[in-house]
């Protein structure tokens, strides 16, 4: 090097241009050098930016030059994107536009797959051109069906699967399907061509890229877009076909029922020996000190200590604090106390940016219900209440709610403490419980069910804890009251008009469209209480009759009418008096209303809960 | 039998000659590339091929937070952990800054500049190209630190201990890894070796890009600047004598251009600086961006002392210790201890770098010292200097190697190491 260094300036005489000139010459390319390339090459992208909500690409033109691709060979072909290359394992393709953690949002697009192949809309992806890290929505073929495959990818090819759901396309046709997906903070929706197939599916990651995906082949796309539930533009609606129905409300997943009068099972005096206190530890290095029950052992996963009684349905108090990492919390539902298997776990992350939780099965793999994003602990001791009632908990963090209606299967289990990672001294532990077991099946009152609620024929006048259809020719009349639901319990008074013998009112429910009755189901009482009747309406609106029961209720009382739906049947109650059961459902989900014929109708104490116990 | 092996000796000379006409190279005065080049491909394939068994046969963490840049191919995914991933997104995204949280502006340009030129030229895979970039920084790299010390001693045997010694120092994972530290010890040794030449010019251009490299490659304006000084009759030990600084002083006048030169170093520093003040308004985000990583301005001590302490309170019978602060804290203090050294054998400027290498880390952190401790040069030169005595040569390199594979595969594994 230094000899070619000494052959360059050999043709140059002056020394000041050998010794000074040219150096300074060369300083100023390498300074130029630098500053090209931070500011031409690093300077801050922000690949995200470009694209804002709503978000609406129909592929009729040159659009996707900026987009992030991962595998497989891009294009836009006929007005729809392509991945074309057959023999790409994986491909993937994100939209330069970045999500909030805290965006509620609703993406939708078109696929169109041949038989073989499978392909999926990305969402909450946290890395652009990694397999790795975000939600997918996958359609793919399986034992002769076409199905719907729900999850997230944890790592690089660690796909973990959430829902899987057959769809009726024989496998070996093409799949031209219309699939929206509806992400909020409790969780996410899946719709495909305009039916809810699942919702209130826990996200794992937030915020992040949208982006569509392909496996074992070539697929297309169209009609691609990302907006927020109300912000749909003319724009949107003219970019799609089939226009876009109202995103559902998101459909709170029951509360968990207050506790009341509480009687403590247990409180702990974390004093004395260990083995004596009644606590089993069954990993770790778990040690009682200073009042304090603590876990020393810095390295391991879900090390956990277990209290040796079971309990059944109850709140479960701790507070601990991180004495070094992070990765404490609790375990319950279990199965055994010295086990973790079968148990339910909640506990920080280990990096401290918030918590999760979810069960183990009964090999002791870990599958995720949920994830919130907190505070890093630090040193700082944290209250968290798990309130277990029955069929469902939820999570407390220093008095914060996290999560509610989080499923687990009903038993009496023994409780316990984690730790992973880190050293955690848990300063209490105590459990109450109302003593009542299981609690009944939450229930929300009218002002709250009509919240949303919208006139769609007739004349409906609110008053207090009561809703009127005050019209009186021989007709239905409907209201939505703006409530999608899958397996529910409805409740309401119906009240018919003392002088007319013709006059009828029930529910309506299941309607594919929270404004359209075609394909809906209804159950409704009829000529002035002397019968109940239920059917379907088909795809025309006309009413097809399923069965009918005589009740012979006196005009003018309230009567409560009580529907409970399960996953594809409903039963029916008259007041106690059970009409029918186990009737068929061809849908699975759908819309709910009031309807009455001819009035005035009064309907009162309108109550729904969405864990029905119909099966 | 006899006469047959009489043929054969005859026969010897005749066959060296053709062979050396056959070659018609003088190997020896390619020693100063063969021998750095089998430096670099031994230690290498310690590095790589550690790196690969410890992948595939060791259980490591794996979780969200731990990524996988090329799950496809772990020949390239295995070089590219935990820092890497800034140093990709730079290439690929461009800087970030946002105050409080981990950005990427905390890490210097030159390196990711590299990799994101290299990138088109290997299939726009900056994991690759991070690596290329590296691979021939730290070739580049042992080539330089051989005909440096070789300049030092005069010897090629010293030359050739010292290059060893770094290529398999414990942390010398990170000369193949996405990391900044090959393109950095370049640059550095570059600049050195310029100015122990008194190519000043060359010098002030080497130590520009290593001031763009790290923030304590604006130390070698100092360094040059001691250089410079030495070679005009000033040095320390003659701080006292009114001669040497009206040698100085006239040395100034004389040799200004030099001198001018010089001070251009830290211009690689002000030039990230000033981009940093246009893009995000703050020119000293590099540091502010620090907190994100939990350091801060703890004082020359303050870090030190503190990880003593947590040190002092663990139980080393039962393992349960802070294995990184130990590390780290041998690797200062060994720096420590060794800078006389490197001051009384090569004068103040190779100490003040060696001093300065790790103190201006250590004022907000002792994190990893170890991988700082691996571009101090001057230390290699020492031992390799002290590696005369057989049994310390042997020590070190056994030592050296059994350690970067363990390091290697700590590294690999995902448990954080430096």
């Amino acid at each position: 090097m230094t000899v070619l260094i000494r052959t360059l300036p050999r043709s140059i005489d002056s020394k000041w241009v050998r010794q000074y000139i040219l150096p300074i010459g060369l300083a100023l390319l390498a300074l130029a050098f630098i500053n090209l390339g931070l500011h031409g090459r690093l300077a801050p992208r922000q690949p995200f930016a470009p694209y804002q909500l709503p978000y609406i690409n129909d592929f009729a033109a040159a659009s996707i030059g900026n987009w992030f691709r991962f595998g497989g060979n891009w294009s836009e072909n006929d007005g729809m994107l392509q991945q074309g290359q057959a023999d790409a394992a994986t491909a993937s393709i994100f939209l330069p536009l970045w999500l909030s953690t805290n965006d509620v949002y609703q993406t939708q697009t078109r696929l169109m797959l041949e038989p073989g192949t499978a392909a999926a809309l990305a969402f909450n992806g946290q890395y652009p051109r990694l397999t790795q890290n975000r939600h997918q929505v996958q359609f793919s073929v399986q034992d002769g069906l076409w199905q719907m495959i729900c999850g997230y990818f944890q790592g690089p090819g660690d796909f973990r699967s959430q829902a899987v759901i057959p769809l009726t396309q024989p496998g070996d046709q093409p799949l031209d399907v219309q699939v929206a997906v509806n992400v909020s903070a409790a969780g996410y929706a899946v719709r495909v061509n305009e039916q809810t197939l699942i919702k209130d599916v826990p996200l794992f990651f937030k915020g992040g890229l949208v982006g569509l995906a392909t496996s074992g082949g070539s697929a297309r796309f169209d009609d691609l877009q990302v907006f927020k539930p109300g912000e749909v533009t003319n724009q949107a609606t003219a970019a799609t076909p089939t226009a876009l129905a109202a995103p559902p409300p998101e459909a709170t997943p029951a509360p968990a029922a207050d506790l009341v009068n509480e009687t403590s099972l247990y409180s702990s005096a974390f004093t004395g020996a260990l083995a004596e206190s009644g606590w089993i530890p069954f990993a770790g290095d778990w040690a009682i000190d200073n009042g304090s029950l603590v876990q020393r052992q810095v390295e391991g996963y879900d090390l956990g200590i277990a209290y040796q009684e079971p309990f059944e349905a109850y709140q479960l108090t701790t507070r601990f604090r991180h004495l070094s990492g992070v990765g404490g919390g609790v375990l319950f539902n279990m199965t055994s106390p010295d086990s973790k298997n079968g148990a339910v776990m909640v506990r920080y992350t280990d990096d401290g940016s918030g918590i999760f939780w979810g069960s183990f099965d009964e090999q002791g793999a870990f599958t995720g219900q949920g994830y919130a994003a907190t505070e890093n602990p630090g040193t700082n001791a944290h209250t968290l209440d798990i309130l277990h009632n029955g069929s469902s908990y939820s999570i407390k963090l220093d008095g914060n709610e996290l999560a509610t209606g989080m499923p687990l299967v009903p038993r009496a289990g023994y409780i316990g403490l984690t730790a992973s990672q880190s050293q955690v001294a848990y300063e209490e532990v105590s459990i109450k419980t109302a003593g009542t077991g299981e609690p009944g099946p939450a229930v929300s009152n009218e002002t709250d069910l009509l919240a949303n609620a919208q006139s769609l024929t007739g004349e409906w006048q609110y008053q207090d804890n009561s809703v009127q259809q005050v019209l009186t020719e021989s007709t239905d009349y409907m209201l939505g009251i703006g409530i999608l639901a899958e397996r529910y319990a409805l409740k309401v008074d119906v009240m018919l008009p003392a002088d007319l013998t013709d006059a009828g009112g029930g529910i309506i429910f299941h309607m594919p469209n929270r404004d359209d009755r075609r394909g809906a189901y209804m159950a409704r009482l009829a000529e002035g209480g002397k019968v109940v009747f239920w059917g379907r309406y088909n795809d025309n609106g006309d009413f097809e009759g399923i069965g009918a029961a005589e009740v012979n209720l006196v005009p003018g009382t309230p009567v409560p009418l009580t529907l409970i739906v399960g996953s594809s049947t409903f039963d029916l109650l008259v007041g106690e008096a059970n009409v029918a059961t186990g009737i068929p459902l061809e849908r699975d989900s759908g819309w709910i209303g009031l309807v009455s014929y001819r009035g005035v109708v009064t309907f009162r104490s309108l109550a729904l809960s969405l864990n029905g116990t119909a099966s | 039998m006899n006469r047959v092996m009489h043929n054969l000796r005859a026969g010897l000379p005749a066959l060296d000659l053709r062979l050396a006409s056959i070659r018609g190279v003088d190997w020896a005065t390619w020693k100063w590339l063969l021998v750095p080049l089998a430096a670099f491909f031994i230690s290498r394939m310690v590095v790589w091929g550690g790196a690969y068994l410890a992948e595939v046969a060791l259980p490591g963490n794996t979780g969200t937070e731990y990524w996988h840049a090329v799950p496809e191919n772990l020949f390239l995914d295995i070089m590219a952990r935990w820092d890497s991933g800034f140093y990709i997104n730079i290439a690929r995204d461009g800087y970030n800054f946002t105050p409080g949280q981990m950005s990427s502006v905390a890490f210097f340009p030159l390196y990711p500049m590299l990799m994101n030129m290299a990138g088109p030229l290997v299939g726009n895979n900056l994991v690759l190209a991070g690596i290329v970039v590296s691979h021939i920084a730290f070739f580049l790299a042992l080539v330089f630190l051989y005909r440096l010390t070789e300049l030092e001693f005069g010897d090629a045997r010293t030359a050739e201990r010292a290059i060893y010694y770094l290529a398999i120092f414990p942390t010398a994972l990170f000369f193949s890894a996405v990391y900044t530290e090959s393109v950095f010890l370049l640059f550095s040794l570059a600049t050195v070796y310029f100015a122990r030449r008194r190519m000043w010019g060359w010098a002030a251009i080497m130590g520009i890009m290593t001031s763009a490299s790290r923030i304590v490659g604006v130390l070698f304006w100092a360094v040059v600047v001691l250089e410079w000084m030495r070679s005009h009759g000033w040095t320390l030990s003659q701080i006292h004598r009114k001669s040497a600084w009206v040698g100085l002083f006239r040395a100034v006048r004389q040799d200004f251009g030099s001198l001018f030169l010089i001070c251009l170093i830290p211009l690689g520093l002000i030039s990230y600086m000033a981009f940093l003040y246009i893009q995000f308004g703050d020119p000293i985000a590099f540091w502010t961006a620090q907190s994100a990583w939990g350091r801060g301005s703890l004082g020359p001590f303050g870090a030190i002392f503190r990880d003593l302490n947590k040190l002092m309170t663990q139980n080393f019978a039962t393992g349960d210790i802070w294995w990184n602060s130990l590390l780290n804290l041998i690797a200062l203090f060994s720096t420590l201890a060794l800078a006389p050294f490197v001051w009384r054998r090569f004068g103040a400027s190779f100490a003040l770098f060696t001093l300065l290498g790790v103190l201006v880390p250590a004022m907000s952190g002792t994190g990893s010292m170890i991988r700082y401790m691996l571009v101090l040069f001057p230390i290699f030169m020492l031992l390799a200097h002290w590696g005369r005595n057989r049994l310390l040569d042997r020590t070190l390199m056994t030592a050296f190697t059994v350690l970067l594979g363990l390091f290697t595969a700590i590294f690999v594994n995902w448990i954080f190491l430096a």
